[in-house]
């Protein structure tokens, strides 16, 4: 498909979607409801508080997209509303137990899920302003302006947030062994 | 380990799927009418939301006015008593409209996440009583007394209708003497008729019969005055399986002014358990229910639809709980 016509079916998708169509907001979803679900749990740590951020991103969609310029990537600022949700969240939560305690991820088998579920677990336990510089930068990859801007903070308080990060987490891995 | 390898090990944890059912969960949440406003904007334009915040409770304010003016006496002019209901005083405003009554509301404790629940499943009420003791626990080991409870519902007749009579009555460390709370709903349709409650100042009825727009028992019609002591009875009107959840706005009523507020809760289960009580050895669906401050989980017998235990976490080291003791029928 040559790229006007993509971008022909992407406006008509957006149109849908701000029309109310069931179908336009299903294959939005379905593009892109997996890579802002994995953002979301990056960023809340809970699956439930994760499927929470993303249902109510795609419950608000229609109306929010009347808002929205088509200027740069969809996907992009699928991403800053949902960081801005999850962080809303964040913000709101207190850890309840019975939910945290719900989740049945699956039991590692390797060694390598093993280390990864001990840098999971390490992530996990940072501080909530701390973890969310480091899943902005390190994994989704905005700059410390972009992360300044979402956060309402200082581009110097983010690189400060990440630099602590790190090391908290270095520290928490080191603990560990 | 360098903060490169690090980071770059970071990237490789893996994260989970969405479950499947998060689209219908979605989709339904719009069918039902649910609307939610994103947050678009920067940060920067706090200070133009603040001020679009202040325009919106202008207009308020002034169309409060108008028709305070339009309206002879306005609408204190049938004055807010205790026997009123919350609806009764909205559907008398001019700002809540009866559809924003049930699906997008301003002064708010919390907020819903899962589709409003709208109406229960089953109209069918067990009749019974049942007994329950309530113990606070602190620190896993020091256990106290809180007080028993008995909920029943039992057949009758009100103004030559079958209805059933749903109450609690409960004494304890939560009440100062011992209280009732009754429900009277119709048979037919499970429409509210009448709510009385010794429970606090002293006893007040609420004649709801006389409310020109029907409600019925459910959790869409369910008010703070009376949730806490009957939701048992919509636990019994609920087909509950492992996907079940849902969110219901309940208007308070507060203070002498008769300031409206709602207070969000959001209910999903969360697993099945067998629990074991005084009365039994029940399967039972454990219940999430978040508030805005307080959760509180609820256990459901999965087969007979009754509530065997309540458990709130009251702080780090505490826990209330409250379990069944006796059933009449006793469970099968």
């Amino acid at each position: 498909m040559s790229t006007s016509a993509v971008s022909a079916s992407r406006a008509s998708l957006i149109e849908g979607v701000r029309a109310g169509s069931p179908e336009a907001l299903s294959a939005l979803y379905r593009e892109h409801g997996p890579v802002l679900f994995r953002l979301a749990y990056r960023l809340v740590g809970v699956r439930e508080d994760a499927e929470d951020v993303v249902h109510d991103v795609f419950v608000g969609l229609p109306e929010a997209l009347r808002r929205y310029e088509e200027r740069g990537s969809l996907g992009a600022w699928l991403k800053r509303v949902t960081a801005r949700l999850a962080l809303m969240r964040l913000r709101r939560r207190k850890r309840r137990r019975e939910v945290t305690l719900e989740g049945v991820e699956p039991q590692p088998d390797t060694a390598s899920d093993t280390e990864h579920l001990a840098l999971q677990s390490a992530v996990s336990g940072l501080p909530d302003r701390l973890r969310v510089v480091l899943v902005l930068k390190e994994i989704e990859g905005y700059a410390h302006a972009e992360i300044a801007d979402m956060l309402g903070i200082s581009e110097g308080a983010s690189r400060v947030r990440l630099a602590r990060a790190l090391r908290r987490l270095r520290k928490a891995l080191e603990d560990g062994r | 380990m360098s903060p490169e390898s690090l980071c770059e090990e970071l990237r490789k944890v893996p994260s989970p799927e969405p479950s499947i059912d998060l689209l219908p969960r979605i989709l339904a949440s719009r069918a039902a009418g649910v609307r939610i406003v994103l947050p678009t904007a920067r940060p920067g334009r706090t200070r133009w939301s603040i001020a679009s915040a202040a325009a919106a409770v202008a207009m308020a304010v002034l169309g409060w006015l108008a028709f305070q003016m339009v309206v002879p006496g306005g609408w204190r002019s049938e004055s807010i008593t205790s026997d009123q209901g919350a609806s009764d005083f909205l559907e008398r405003t001019p700002l809540f409209l009866a559809t924003a009554y049930a699906q997008e509301v301003s002064d708010t404790l919390g907020r819903a996440t899962y589709r409003l629940l709208d109406r229960v499943t089953d109209t069918r009420l067990t009749p019974g009583s049942w007994s329950y003791e309530a113990t606070m626990t602190v620190d896993g080991r020091i256990t106290t007394p809180q007080g028993s409870r008995r909920f029943t519902i039992a057949p009758d007749t009100y103004r030559g209708e079958p209805v059933w009579i749903v109450a609690t009555e409960g004494k304890g460390t939560y009440a100062r003497a011992p209280f009732r709370d009754s429900l009277i709903v119709a048979q037919r349709d499970l429409r509210l008729l009448r709510h009385s409650s010794d429970l606090g100042p002293g006893p007040r009825v609420w004649e709801l019969s006389r409310d020109s727009a029907a409600r019925f028992l459910s959790w869409r019609y369910a008010d703070v005055s009376w949730l806490g002591s009957l939701y048992r009875a919509l636990f019994q009107l609920e087909r509950l399986d492992r996907d079940w959840r849902g969110s219901v706005y309940l208007p308070w009523l507060r203070g002498k002014d008769g300031r409206c507020t709602f207070y969000a809760l959001n209910l999903h289960v969360t697993g099945v358990e067998r629990v074991t009580t005084p009365a039994g050895t029940f399967d039972a669906w454990r219940v999430a229910v978040q508030g805005r401050r307080n959760d509180m989980t609820v256990w459901v017998s999965t087969d007979t639809r009754w509530v065997v235990k309540v458990a709130i976490a009251s702080g780090q080291d505490a826990v209330w709980e409250q379990v069944l003791v006796s059933a009449t029928p006793p469970a099968p």
